[in-house]
């Protein structure tokens, strides 16, 4: 824990009370809620409300945590998607629960209007106790924020791992709050802003996140964890700067593996995200870095942020040897022209490289790309999305297409903030989500200077409805079919040109569709579905490599799943028992079977490697099988292990799929049908797609009855 | 055909008898399961939801048997 005197002012005996950003919040639709990916995502420790706990507890003060993120999935989970407006008066009164001297309030761009809102129900229910804001999006909109909210007291801007003790100094005791670094507050000549708090130069003086207080990390497969802060790149649309400052700091790889090993210890978990704007920008430190971790034989994995400039070949091995598992790669735009305007300055040709090294290095790579740049023309937006695309054909590359959102005080915003405009879509710097809440957008419209990020700047040389559709487009077909998008871009003058084609199409489908309808639109089987009727009558759709993944997705389109209804309540049975005749076999992973005129693998590659394919004409056998939530793995299968899997729909007892494949494969010697055709259940059973159940005796008639009655219907 | 009830007793002889195992292996001989490579397919209603951080893929699934 902390050892150092730097922030140890005294023993605090106040309450306080800390809350962390509502990420999760900006999901409001009901499907999206239940995915695991979301869960996922927006339930990841906030590091900085965590590390300041840590600070308080430092100094003999026992702070609460309220968890935000976890409070709305329960929240949600008990009312449903009708009343998940209201979230903000049950997430104040389970703060307000807390009696506490001080609410302390983390902020980020996208939940700031919640946050305000929240903070306000507090303020009310609480009025004796002092309402602060921290955090990036309060310290950046500080002054807005005190001199339009009266119920916010304070916001201690920056890094205030430093001046939070101090500031709790003052408020129960002098209260000369002129000396708190780094704190906005009223006076009684206005709002006074106090110099910036000094950056902590010594991060591994500071104390491990106090991840005990919320016991947030049970059960996760990965923790976040501070690597360092502060970048010396000054991108004209990023707000880092403006919180973490350009100096740039790293805590020792020592320090980082203690964590490491106290985390492992405390919760089991052997994988991490390190968290650091730019953890690359001096490639000595990060070998050092990687030597320690290779050095320690922890063999712990991780992932960190990275630009494209700052690595090469042996310094990605090197970090693949040393358990990095992924990188994050903000590209931002394919175009070098626009790369100049937005101060990245990075070289496209070597970004696509260093995704192919990442690649073969076994890494897996974001590869973050925005549109909607004041600057941006449709010649760079084709460079952009041929980046996405270059992603999309890496298997371990994930591409993001975003559209740009201004942050505040961003030389962007500063330019362009008199042309900013609001639309019925935003950007996921804003809301990620369906719908945005009524209140928050009453709020984003009285007070843009506070809540710039839900607005868009102008886009003079491009359509911005076809930007932001654009984006729907790419990022849910790239997620629900890669491969296709990869032929068709193969195929065809690229996707940008292709998306062209599909807008009047959907237009003609949807004339009346738009804003957060559209969004959702893209979100489900329904867009698929169309857009696989739509490639079916281009040109694109007759070429053999497209056809491939057209029929995959036609085939299994129309593939059944397996009927649980006879199962249900029935015990599986283990490996290796038993089996008798009566027992049913049914699918697993809601595997479904498809049987496709071509092969599969070879058009894959061939999308990967942009080359010629070569269709390889003959049947080929596929059992799509659910890997998790939303993910299906492909297995292809020999064509008796497929009629097995398919025969296994939870109608039939053991004796029936025997008889069934009898049917299907006469060629088999008779004496011999029932040893194969058993071994090949249990096969599927080996192979995790298939599991059997021993049905009761009430459930066995209801198996039979409903066998005879199938069997009387297929005699019709 | 099989009786419709009780267990499922299938007698392998090696060497006499009607079936024997070498029957049984060469009825099998070529029957494969292989997972496609980077074959994935997302279906129902599908997210991208964005991040600043690299986003991991989901963890492993759990075991056949907590289906």
């Amino acid at each position: 824990m902390c050892g150092g005197s730097l922030w140890s002012v005294w023993g605090l005996s106040m309450q306080i009370c800390l809350v962390n950003a509502p990420i999760s919040a900006e999901f409001s639709d009901a499907a999206e809620l239940q995915t695991e990916e979301v869960r996922r995502i927006s339930s990841d420790p906030q590091l900085g409300i965590l590390t300041l706990a840590a600070v308080l507890e430092a100094n003999q003060c026992a702070p609460r945590i309220v968890d935000l993120n976890r409070s709305f999935f329960r929240y949600a989970d008990n009312v449903g998607e009708s009343r998940i407006d209201e979230y903000a008066g049950e997430a104040a009164r389970e703060i307000a629960s807390v009696d506490a001297a001080v609410y302390g309030f983390g902020s980020i761009c996208s939940a700031y209007p919640l946050t305000l809102r929240i903070a306000k129900l507090v303020k009310a229910a609480r009025p004796e106790s002092a309402i602060v804001l921290g955090g990036p999006q309060a310290s950046v909109v500080a002054e807005q924020t005190l001199a339009a909210f009266s119920f916010v007291d304070f916001v201690l801007r920056g890094e205030s791992e430093q001046s939070l003790p101090i500031f709790l100094e003052e408020l129960t005791g002098r209260r000369k709050f002129d000396r708190v670094p780094g704190l906005t507050h009223r006076s009684v000549w206005g709002v006074q802003r106090n110099p910036d708090a000094p950056l902590i130069g010594d991060l591994d003086a500071l104390p491990a996140p106090a991840y005990h207080l919320t016991g947030e990390l049970r059960g996760l497969h990965r923790a976040s964890l501070e690597l360092g802060r502060g970048c010396p790149f000054s991108c004209a649309f990023c707000s880092t700067n403006d919180f973490f400052r350009r100096k740039f700091r790293l805590r020792s790889p020592e320090r980082v593996l203690e964590d490491m090993r106290a985390i492992e210890a405390e919760y089991g978990i052997r994988d991490f995200d390190l968290v650091h704007d730019m953890f690359t920008v001096d490639a000595k430190r990060v070998r050092a870095f990687c030597q320690t971790m290779i050095d320690s034989g922890e063999g712990y994995t991780w992932s960190c942020s990275a630009r494209t400039d700052c690595v090469d070949e042996g310094l990605i091995e090197l970090m693949a040897a040393a358990g990095c598992k992924g990188m994050f790669f903000g590209i931002e735009t394919g175009s070098e022209r626009m790369q100049k305007v937005i101060d990245k300055h990075l070289d496209t040709r070597r970004a696509h490289e260093i995704i192919d090294i990442a690649e073969r290095a076994g890494v897996r790579s974001t590869v973050s790309l925005i549109t909607g740049f004041p600057q941006e023309t449709w010649d760079d937006l084709r460079q952009t999305v041929q980046m996405f695309m270059h992603s999309a054909r890496t298997p371990q590359s994930k591409p993001q297409l975003n559209l740009l959102a201004p942050l505040a005080n961003t030389p962007l915003h500063t330019a362009y903030k008199q042309e900013m405009s609001l639309d019925l879509l935003c950007s996921e710097m804003s809301h990620q989500g369906r719908k945005q809440n009524p209140e928050d957008m009453d709020l984003i419209r009285r007070y843009p200077d506070i809540f710039p990020n839900f607005y868009l700047l102008p886009t003079p040389h491009l359509d911005r409805a076809l930007l932001m559709e654009l984006r729907e487009f790419s990022r849910l077909a790239e997620a629900r079919f890669r491969w296709l998008l990869g032929a068709v871009d193969q195929v065809t003058g690229g996707v940008l040109d292709f998306f062209l084609e599909w807008i009047p199409e959907r237009e003609r489908l949807y004339p009346a569709m738009a804003g957060s309808d559209l969004r959702h639109y893209y979100r489900t089987p329904q867009f698929a579905s169309d857009f696989t009727a739509f490639l079916r009558n281009h040109p694109a759709g007759d070429h053999s490599l497209v056809k491939v993944f057209l029929d995959f997705e036609d085939a299994l389109s129309l593939a059944l799943s397996p009927d649980r209804s006879l199962v249900a309540n029935s015990v599986r049975l283990r490996a290796g028992q038993a089996l008798e005749w009566s027992d049913i076999p049914i699918r697993i992973r809601r595997s479904r079977v498809v049987e496709l005129p071509s092969a599969l693998e070879p058009a894959i590659e061939a999308v990967k490697a942009r080359r010629e394919h070569q269709c390889e004409r003959g049947t080929h056998y596929y059992v799509v099988a659910q890997n998790s939530e939303q993910d299906n793995a492909v297995f292809e299968v020999s064509v008796r292990v497929a009629k097995t899997v398919n025969a296994c729909n939870g109608l039939r007892t053991m004796a029936q799929v025997v008889q069934h494949l009898s049917s299907e494969f006469p060629e088999i010697r008779e004496d011999l049908r029932s040893h194969v055709f058993v071994s090949l259940v249990e096969r599927c059973r080996a192979e995790g797609l298939v599991a059997i159940y021993r049905p009761s005796r009430l459930k066995m008639s209801a198996v039979i009855e409903a066998n005879e009655s199938q069997a009387a219907v297929e005699a019709l | 055909m099989n009786e419709q009830e009780g267990p499922i007793e299938l007698r392998i002889t090696t060497r006499g008898a009607e079936v024997t195992e070498e029957d049984v292996k060469a009825a099998l001989t070529g029957e494969f399961v292989r997972k496609v490579k980077d074959a994935h397919v997302r279906q129902g209603n599908a997210v991208a939801i964005t991040s600043n951080q690299e986003i991991p893929p989901a963890p492993p699934p759990p075991p056949p048997e907590d289906e």
